[in-house]
């Protein structure tokens, strides 16, 4: 077990990005940065309010195009046509469910656009909302589950669609802690069975080492990458593991010291 | 339940009758009694012309009423989209839905001639800039955190518009196309008394011309429940399901 903070080895990507540059008008969101995601692996993306890590993932999702640098995806060069050669899940920060359509149904319209097999459709909704600890409601409407429960039918949805790669926003920012700690649980046990390559975007230290194969660190905006750190942990992980309360600390400390340079001191105490 | 709804309704109904029972008799008869215009209606419902009057007035207002929902959802939609569209839309829409509509009857009939078509085509201009007006707002409105959604997991233009946009437009479109029927029918009664001898509204003009005000009101009742009956039984079902999955109501402009 390797539970120190080293930077990462080079390995074989499935996705790279290089040296990219993102912005919109004059502003410059993500400068110069360099990224990889090796075949179903977890990397976390963590990094002050604004840095651009979101504009990062919508540029993974085909949303935007890169200003310079390119994107490449199974070796081949996508850039500017990401969307057409990468299949994304995308994991919001809010559900984004169509409210007047079921479970089910959100679930079936994107896989219809992913041009999942439609003999394949049941199987997989039943499948990812199990998963999820959702199949009770497959016919319930969205606006009448919690909000626990609507964040665990998105997931299901960037799954079910066979997703080349999965995106995930803060996807537990706005649900309880409680709530947030079961789904990074249950996210955590999916890797064992289903290990898609991630990339996941959060403002929490702990949440990126204990889901992560992989953390890289962004600077204040125009972001660039400050450092990547390598979790070797074995699945399933204890969110509470001493291992990973002494990673956070020290991690918490390095970027710290950068981010925040006057508030060094605090977290110390 | 059914007695809370049917009480204050019947009360609405004698209370209203009374006072117009009252005013008739204030007015030493120059509003006709509620008897006398009863008389009247009767008379009309026996008449020869009553469905061909009818007939035409029904065929003008569902034209214009459909040229006016097709054309005016159409450019409002498309100007919710294209802001180059809605730049150029929202001065003269703001114009447009100042003029007082019988302003478009005259102008077009100057222009265009005293022709049916010229009289369709008058209500279609002033009534469109409503209909463009709501459409266009509602697709402004609409949430974008949901197209976002939509183009991350590519669902193609016929999916966006049926499963995300249609949803979300549906109770101003509601509004707009009640709203829009009823503006028809009240206007097309004005066109034709003022421009058509066919038609209710020119048997209205034609009774008021020889002073029969029974009559007139006879005529403008019966058309108005006609109407009225036509707008609950048929244009408020096209939409009258909720949205799946929320407690939404469709709203009604005219009821604001």
């Amino acid at each position: 077990m390797n539970a120190q903070l080293t930077f990462a080895p080079a390995e074989a990507s499935f996705v790279e990005l290089s040296d990219i540059s993102i912005g919109y008008g004059d502003k410059v969101a993500v400068e110069n940065v360099g990224l990889t995601i090796g075949p179903g692996e977890f990397v976390s993306i963590i990094g002050p309010s604004g840095c651009g890590k979101s504009t990062l993932l919508h540029v993974l999702a085909g949303l935007l195009d890169v200003r310079s640098g390119s994107v490449s995806c199974r070796d081949e060069d996508v850039t500017g046509q990401v969307g057409r050669h990468l299949r994304a899940g995308y994991v919001f920060q809010d559900h984004r469910l169509l409210p007047w359509k079921t479970v089910r149904q959100n679930i079936e319209i994107a896989m219809r656009s992913a041009h999942v097999p439609k003999a394949d459709w049941n199987a997989r909704v039943e499948r990812y909302l199990a998963l999820l600890q959702v199949s009770d409601h497959v016919d319930a409407w969205p606006m009448n589950l919690s909000g626990g429960q609507r964040q665990r039918v998105s997931i299901a949805r960037a799954l079910a669609v066979a997703p080349d790669v999965v995106l995930m926003d803060e996807p537990f920012s706005g649900l309880d802690e409680v709530t947030a700690r079961t789904i990074r649980v249950e996210l955590d046990r999916l890797r064992v069975t289903e290990a898609v390559p991630t990339l996941f975007v959060t403002h929490s230290i702990r949440e990126a080492l204990y889901l992560s194969d992989r953390v890289v660190v962004f600077s204040r905006g125009p972001a660039t990458v400050l450092r990547e750190v390598e979790i070797d942990l074995p699945r399933p992980r204890d969110y509470n593991d001493p291992v990973l309360v002494a990673l956070e600390r020290e991690l918490v400390d390095a970027v710290l010291a950068v981010w925040e340079p006057t508030a060094g001191q605090v977290t110390s105490s | 339940m059914r007695s809370r709804r049917v009480v204050p309704v019947a009360l609405a109904l004698v209370l209203g009758l009374s006072i117009w029972e009252w005013i008739s008799v204030a007015s030493s008869r120059w509003l006709p009694g509620i008897v006398e215009v009863a008389v009247a209606a009767v008379g009309i419902l026996d008449s020869e012309t009553l469905m061909a009057d009818l007939g035409a007035t029904i065929r003008r207002v569902l034209t214009v009423w459909l040229a006016t929902v097709v054309v005016g959802v159409a450019i409002g939609v498309a100007a919710g989209f294209w802001w180059w569209l809605r730049a150029l839309l929202r001065p003269v829409l703001a114009v447009a839905l100042a003029i007082p509509d019988l302003v478009y009857i005259i102008m077009v009939v100057l222009i265009l001639g005293t022709a049916e078509s010229s009289g369709l085509i008058s209500l279609v201009l002033a009534i469109a800039p409503l209909v463009i007006n709501v459409s266009m707002n509602a697709v402004l409105e609409r949430d974008i955190r949901l197209d976002e959604m939509s183009r991350t997991y590519r669902l193609n233009k016929f999916d966006y518009a049926r499963s995300v946009l249609w949803w979300q437009i549906r109770p101003a479109l509601h509004a707009a196309t009640v709203t829009a029927f009823a503006f028809s029918w009240k206007l097309m009664v004005l066109l034709e008394a003022v421009t058509t001898s066919t038609g209710v509204g020119a048997r209205i003009m034609e009774e008021f011309r020889y002073l029969r005000p029974a009559e007139m009101i006879a005529y403008a009742l019966v058309f108005t429940v006609l109407m009225k009956f036509a707008e609950v039984a048929v244009v408020d079902r096209l939409f009258s399901d909720r949205v799946p999955g929320s407690a939404a109501q469709p709203r009604r402009l005219q009821d604001a």
